[in-house]
């Protein structure tokens, strides 16, 4: 595509006529013979025979036309074209465009200016050669290549000589830009909802706003329309997804999912986000496994927020529930709702040496069965850090005040009484040495780092039994120990060097601990981590009573589980990361998992992955791969193998082929999504280049189930 | 066996540069960290750009969560939270001293429906570990910056204040 | 130009001669002949008259150089045509039609500047219909692959302000 600049030239340039027989009368037409050839700027003419009129600069040619204008090349029987303007039409053409080089063939094709073409009867692919892969023929299609755009009007798509789509109009983009169009069709079959076809539907709206509808017809349900809108602003940005069926036949009602996220600077400091999903039904996630609800999403959230931050504070307000998609084979406790949840953080640094902080909290707990109430936390914190690049220790204290008032109390067995405070205060020193030395690591230099570090917390001991209570709600399922949102939080390098054993705000627990840890990091020169060793246990120098009391057995363990991990890119091409927790008392581990990733070239990834966790009673091994398996052919997999119930848990099976206009996948899943059941889908696209650039749903299993998979038409 | 208290070895483990000053969103607790770790690190944080050596640009920060294992009634049993953060270094002439660059932490997170609500405030804290962890990945990424002219005029700004 | 035809037509040359038989005049030696706007040069020129007082005219031109011909063209204040042709250049008054032969090249002027220009093996230019044409050899007749005529024409720039 010449720059503008070059058309203006392209009037002013001289027209050169060749032919081996010419007649004429000077200054007003001429007619040229045998083997003619035409030139003006970048337009090329050549023809059996021709009559050029040069008051109206137009040519009429005739038999065996070829016309090269900048990219673009034309063939035809007969041809006029005024050649300043663009204008003319050439009678049975075939046509190659530069932009994505485009082809095809037509009874007519006008040409309404330079840059704009109206082909009648005609075909359009981006298939190389004579006989394409796949075509669009269109009674007709107007391609516009100033705004990159086609449009066909009673188009039919036909892949491999078969017709695959139909569409009464279909615009599409004629470069890789984002442009309003059509998308790959995904067809599949699902074991919840038979077979199942989606032509979603591109709108550029803006180059900050789009829309995608995704119509769909499930064979055993109905009629589905889905549609999702992402928008970016100056000051806001969001995605909304919607989704419905008005009468699933299956199901025997209307059906329908939301889910939106969005975040505002509603003015200098201030910001307002949202996360909003719903579902109108339990059995959603089981039926519609791929869409919004991601199958095992049992739990929807709704939560705004508004938050304010200056310098040295912050506030927010917040509101906040779930949705319960209830499994009533395996009950889930429904969270409590938080309506409203206030929070104020403040906090100056340096203050002749000290920093201090406060970090309060109030919220409202409303929950339908079980034991509702406010609750104030107060944490204010001083700390006196003492940093050097060798070493640091940061002495802090800090004091956990909480105040509740408890209604709705007698819905629970033990009941505790309408209000209920405690102050703990806890004092904790974290201090470490960092040394260092020049080595190198698998013949690359590198520094050696050795990171010995010690944290003592000391929290004095409170009996917080009434701070959780038993609980048994409207089916009579008794849940002991219920809380308003608190629980013990995973052992790990995070944790243990944490000062309360429980995350949430309504149980401290009692400490007398000293972690001790060593870390050593393999650092490449240009400061890259290239791989990090670590150890770590924690020595309880008294019994952890509010622990033992929240698990109802006492725990005389005077020690932690040893926490062990190596993670690091140990070559070019191989990563590993592996971690464990080994109990001392039992001699055994309790939790480990080693994980490798070998991913030599561009779409090829391996990846390994035993995982044990027996506390929650989990053994399982995942591997998952991209790896091209012959020429064009490229297999995706992951298999997620549970040892505990020796049977596949989740299976993903892809394969693509990629010809060069046209990329075929197909992908086979296997997910649980509720239990005993679950969904086995199959689903098969067709990606034709240059009709439709944007990938869709099955892109996204692959994405999300293959760490490291890389899209096979992107560079 | 060769270990040297870092900052007493050849790499003192402070910034090649006097002041910095740091482009990222306002309620970034990334740099609100790593702007106190800097300070403490003995580099001074301006918050005008045309003072600092050098401007670090937090160009995407972002934080992920999927799935990473489920039980047989299709119960999400652990997610993998990632933390991916974006940046580049330019001294005050624009010119390039870090190239962009992204680094990505994982955290393991066990799940449980019950007590969705101590998840999220756990959640919390494994994304504060992790952007403390990013802190010390990024100053040492910093630290290992070639001094070139950029530490020349410093000398002169500091002293011309 | 269509005032030229009532003009009288004179000839300058080194030599001049005259065969009765024939009734032809052969000029030879860098011949000039003007009438009106009309200029042809040649090296050798014979004209002959017919009873009704027409003539026909052919200027050969000299081994290597070019027989040329120039005249001014109605509509237009400095419109000239010029043609040459490397053989020879036949011109018969009665139908006003002048034949070039042989790498023949006709050019229209508008003042210096070229307009627009034909080459080719054989032109045939007739001034009353201004009516020509153009073939690849210098029979007159085209043959086909026996290469290829030109005509550049310049972009009607002055007619694209006036519409």
């Amino acid at each position: 595509q010449t720059a503008p600049t070059a058309q203006t030239d392209d009037n002013q340039a001289p027209t050169t006529l060749e032919a081996e027989k010419m007649t004429g009368r000077p200054e007003r037409e001429i007619i040229l013979e045998e083997n003619v050839e035409i030139t003006r700027g970048p337009t090329v003419l050549n023809a059996d025979k021709a009559t050029y009129d040069i008051v109206e600069d137009q040519v009429e040619a005739f038999g065996d036309i070829r016309v090269r204008r900048n990219g673009d090349r034309f063939t035809g029987k007969e041809l006029k074209l005024k050649i300043d303007t663009g204008q003319g039409y050439v009678l049975c053409p075939t046509y190659q465009l530069e932009l994505n080089n485009a082809q095809g063939e037509a009874e007519r094709i006008d040409f309404i200016s330079r840059e704009e073409a109206t082909v009648t009867q005609g075909t359009y692919s981006t298939c190389e050669g004579p006989d394409p892969d796949w075509y669009l023929r269109a009674s007709k299609l107007d391609l516009d290549q100033g705004a990159e755009k086609g449009t066909a009007y009673g188009s039919v798509v036909y892949f491999k000589d078969v017709p695959i789509l139909g569409m009464p109009v279909l615009s599409f983009p004629l470069t890789d830009a984002r442009k309003s169009g059509v998308l790959p069709p995904t067809l599949g079959t699902s074991s919840r909802g038979g077979v199942e076809i989606t032509v979603p539907y591109y709108f550029n709206i803006a180059p900050q706003r789009d829309l995608t509808i995704y119509p769909r017809v499930i064979s055993k349900r109905g009629m589905q329309l889905g549609m999702q809108g992402r928008y970016l602003g100056e000051t806001y940005s969001g995605e909304t997804r919607v989704e419905g069926m008005p009468d699933d036949q299956l199901y025997g009602q209307a059906r329908h999912a939301i889910s939106s996220t969005h975040t505002q600077t509603v003015a200098p400091r201030l910001t307002y986000t949202h996360n909003l999903n719903a579902a109108s039904d339990d059995e959603y996630p089981n039926d519609f496994s791929s869409t919004i609800t991601a199958a095992s999403q049992r739990l929807l959230t709704r939560d705004m927020r508004l938050s304010y931050s200056e310098s040295f504070w912050s506030g927010s307000i917040r509101a906040s529930n779930y949705q319960v998609l209830q499994d009533p084979r395996s009950w889930i406790r429904r969270p409590y709702d938080r309506l409203p949840q206030i929070g104020l953080q403040a906090g100056k640094q340096n203050v002749n040496g000290f920093d201090w902080t406060i970090a309060s909290e109030f919220t409202s707990f409303t929950h339908p069965d079980f034991v509702q109430g406010e609750r104030l936390v107060i944490k204010p914190r001083v700390t006196y850090p003492i940093v050097a690049p060798g070493y640091f220790i940061t002495p802090s204290v800090s004091v956990h005040g909480s105040y509740y008032s408890l209604s709705d109390t007698d819905a629970a067995t033990n009941r505790p009484p309408g209000s209920l405070s405690r102050v703990l205060p806890t004092v904790s020193v974290d201090s470490g040495l960092i040394f260092e030395r020049e080595t190198n690591f698998l013949g690359q230099e590198a520094i050696q780092t050795l990171e010995p570090r010690l944290f003592y917390v000391y929290t004095p001991y409170r009996n917080q039994t009434n701070f959780s209570w038993d609980q048994s709600d409207s089916s009579d399922r008794l849940f002991r120990n219920q809380t308003f949102d608190t629980g013990l939080s995973d052992i790990n390098f995070a944790q243990i060097f944490s000062e309360n054993r429980f995350t949430g705000n309504d149980l401290v627990s009692d400490a007398n601990q000293l972690t001790a840890a060593l870390v050593s990091r393999y650092v490449e020169p240009s400061g890259v981590e290239r791989m990090r060793f670590a150890i770590a246990q924690r020595y309880y120098f008294s019994d952890q009573r509010v622990v033992a009391e929240f698990l109802d057995r006492a725990s005389e363990e005077n020690r932690s589980d040893i926490l062990l991990a190596a993670s690091g890119q140990v070559t070019e091409t191989i990563a590993v990361d592996a971690n464990m927790r080994y109990s001392a008392t039992q001699r055994a581990t309790t939790q480990s998992n080693y994980g490798v990733r070998w991913q030599p070239a561009p779409k090829r990834v391996l990846n390994l992955q035993y995982r044990r966790d027996v506390p929650n009673d989990l053994e399982l091994t995942d591997f998952s791969a991209q790896w091209p398996i012959a020429q064009r052919w490229y297999g995706v997999g992951r298999v997620n193998y549970s040892m505990r119930e020796n049977k596949v848990a989740e299976g993903l099976l892809g394969l693509e082929y990629q010809a060069d206009c046209w990329i075929f996948r197909i992908v086979g899943q296997r997910t649980p999504t509720a239990t005993g059941v679950t969904d086995t889908s199959l689903f098969v696209q067709l990606e034709l280049t240059g009709l439709s650039k944007i990938g869709s749903n099955p892109l996204r299993a692959l994405q999300q189930n293959v760490p490291g998979y890389q899209i096979i038409n992107e560079p | 066996c060769g270990f040297q208290m870092r900052g007493t070895g050849p790499n003192s483990g402070r910034l090649p540069f006097n002041t910095i000053h740091v482009v990222a969103s306002q309620n970034s607790n990334f740099a609100n960290t790593l702007k106190r770790y800097i300070a403490a690190s003995g580099t001074e944080v301006t918050d005008d750009p045309k003072a600092a050596d050098a401007i670090m640009e937090v160009l995407r920060e972002k934080q992920e969560k999927f799935i990473l294992s489920r039980n047989s009634q299709g119960r999400v049993r652990e997610y993998t939270l990632q933390y991916t953060l974006q940046f580049r270094v330019k001294d005050n002439r624009n010119a390039e001293l870090l190239p962009p660059d992204s680094i990505s932490l994982r955290r393991t997170i066990s799940f449980n429906e019950s007590a969705v609500l101590a998840k999220e405030s756990e959640e919390a804290m494994l994304y504060r570990d992790m952007e403390n962890d990013m802190v010390q990945q990024v100053v040492r990424r910093m630290a290992a910056i070639k001094p070139q002219v950029a530490a020349v005029a410093p000398a002169s700004i500091s002293s011309a204040k | 130009e269509k005032a030229d035809a009532d003009l009288p037509t004179n000839v300058e040359a080194n030599q001049m001669a005259y065969d009765d038989v024939k009734q032809i005049n052969i000029f030879t030696g860098n011949v000039v002949l003007t009438r009106g706007t009309l200029v042809m040069r040649a090296e050798k020129m014979v004209v002959s008259q017919d009873p009704a007082g027409y003539q026909y005219g052919t200027m050969y031109a000299a081994p290597g150089g070019f027989t040329t011909f120039r005249q001014k063209r109605d509509g237009g204040p400095d419109l000239w045509i010029e043609g040459r042709a490397a053989d020879r250049i036949e011109y018969d008054s009665k139908t006003e039609i002048a034949k070039f032969y042989s790498k023949a090249r006709v050019r229209l002027l508008d003042g210096q500047k070229v307009t627009d220009e034909v080459e080719g093996e054989f032109i045939s230019y007739d001034s009353k219909t201004e009516f020509y044409s153009v073939n690849n050899t210098a029979t007159g007749q085209s043959k086909p692959g026996a290469g290829r005529i030109r005509a550049i024409i310049q972009p009607r720039t002055n007619e694209k302000q006036e519409k």
